[in-house]
């Protein structure tokens, strides 16, 4: 993923702005998590966002633990590895997760498909990015694709038929995103801003809740061919952003074999698109719709997002440049 | 949200509840209860135990009885630690509340998932010049 943000009016850690009876600050904090940097910034009142930004790596923490793949003794792992033996309690976390799982499945006509998870592990893809080695190889045969359809979520009960793996891929990064950005808004802070492996989610105002003022949020688009380079900005004044991107320029091993799978194949999708960028309302949403951009290609590609009325900006390999 | 007990003790029922369900009939009184006080004091040395349970490989009839009994410690494990993030989120809030002279609570609930209408008319505008790079652009996939 490949977004940069920065507030349009960005008030200075050292210089609050007084617009009102209280006083708008900002605290930021940057670590890792779910394999990838982590970037959350928090406005409003300084004594709520000071003790608000020491919860976030401790939040982040329970929806890896619960959501990773990598993890043996996630809450994921072991509902996939019981899978056709039943239904099995799970955590609200991962019910949120799973239900996002199902209705990006629906949204996206099943090109966002959470069922990978055994195609990814023999293409490779079986621990965290950082730990496959470049020269990895997949398997010779993959497992075969699973439907949607053998997902069973009733209430906080999850039912998996037999071969189905849950993978959420990087739509837990943008739901991991829109999390933070309720629950802080929830506890008092005024603006938030979450940048989980480039996918940039914020919420609010970097300004004050009382005040009159229009919250802007400007998130740059950067060229994952040349990543020096700005090559579109989103401006809004909605309340909610969220800017994902998927792209093939990046998490390349075995020789050229990328995490974006076709579910109609089962296998790495050849796709034209080294970039989709998707603009929506919610991160898991943006995340979904860039994900079926780049199984479908670039033509392909404008053509859903516009029938769909998703804002995108697709890339690809040659160059060529499509946005709506 | 509800207080700290409440959320407990909904916890608890939870657990039970799946394992009935997962398991079958008798097994509840096989593991009995756990609360969630219980479990967020449990030893390191207990949940290396419960963790080389889980490695075992799942039987052909799914996870074994013990596996199921560590699956919901951890998830009342887990449970406990977002209870007390949510407390802390409250308490938090509660302060503000105090400060402005209103009330606040922290809600658990998830939002309702949003239909691609809503996503925001907002269309990525191309950039003509090339800015300076910013500190803050990441890279995944």
């Amino acid at each position: 993923m490949n977004t940069a943000l920065a507030p349009s009016r960005e008030p200075s850690n050292r210089e609050p702005s007084n617009r009102g009876h209280s006083i708008t600050e900002r605290a930021s904090l940057a670590f890792r998590a779910m394999g990838s940097p982590v970037e959350v910034t928090l406005w409003g009142d300084q004594v709520v966002i000071d003790q608000l930004i020491e919860l976030v790596p401790a939040r982040m923490e329970i929806l890896e633990q619960s959501w990773s793949r990598f993890r043996f003794e996630s809450e994921l792992s072991r509902n996939n590895a019981h899978a056709g033996h039943g239904e099995m309690v799970i955590s609200d976390d991962l019910r949120e997760l799973a239900a996002c799982m199902l209705d990006a499945a629906t949204l996206t006509q099943d090109l966002f498909n959470p069922t990978m998870s055994r195609v990814m592990d023999a293409l490779g893809y079986s621990v965290d990015f950082s730990k496959i080695a470049v020269n990895t190889a997949a398997a010779t045969s993959l497992p075969g694709i699973s439907s949607p359809s053998g997902i069973h979520l009733q209430g906080n009960l999850l039912s998996l038929e037999s071969g189905i793996a849950l993978d959420p891929g990087a739509l837990g990064k943008g739901l991991a995103g829109d999390i933070l950005c309720r629950e802080f808004r929830a506890a008092g802070a005024t603006g938030v801003m979450t940048n989980i492996g480039g996918d940039v989610v914020a919420s609010g105002t970097p300004g004050l809740a009382d005040s009159k003022s229009t919250a802007n949020w400007s998130v740059g688009v950067i060229n994952e061919r040349d990543r020096n380079e700005i090559i579109a900005m989103v401006n809004t004044d909605a309340d909610s952003l969220a800017v994902a991107t998927s792209t093939t320029a990046r998490r390349v091993w075995g020789g050229g074999i990328h995490h974006v799978i076709d579910p109609r194949t089962g296998t790495v999708a050849t796709t034209d698109l080294v970039q989709a960028t998707v603009v929506a309302e919610q991160g898991w949403v943006a995340e979904a719709f860039a994900t079926a951009a780049m199984v479908l290609g670039f033509d392909e590609g404008h053509t859903f997002l516009k029938n769909m009325e998703i804002s995108h900006y697709l890339v690809r390999n040659n160059g060529e440049v499509t946005f709506a | 949200m509800t207080n700290s007990k409440d959320a407990k003790q909904r916890n608890t029922k939870i657990i039970s509840t799946g394992l009935a369900v997962a398991t079958g009939i008798g097994i509840v009184g096989v593991i009995g209860f756990r609360t969630a006080a219980d479990a967020s004091a449990q030893s390191s040395s207990e949940v290396t135990n419960v963790e080389a349970i889980i490695a075992e490989v799942p039987t052909l009839d799914g996870y074994s009885a013990e596996q199921l009994q560590a699956y919901a410690q951890a998830l009342t494990q887990e449970a406990a630690r977002l209870s007390e993030y949510r407390d802390q989120l409250n308490t938090v809030a509660q302060q503000l509340a105090t400060k402005s002279g209103g009330a606040v609570t922290v809600s658990s609930k998830a939002a309702a998932p949003p239909k691609a209408s809503s996503a925001p008319k907002v269309a990525p505008v191309p950039v003509t010049q090339k800015p300076a790079p910013q500190t803050k652009s990441q890279g995944s996939g």
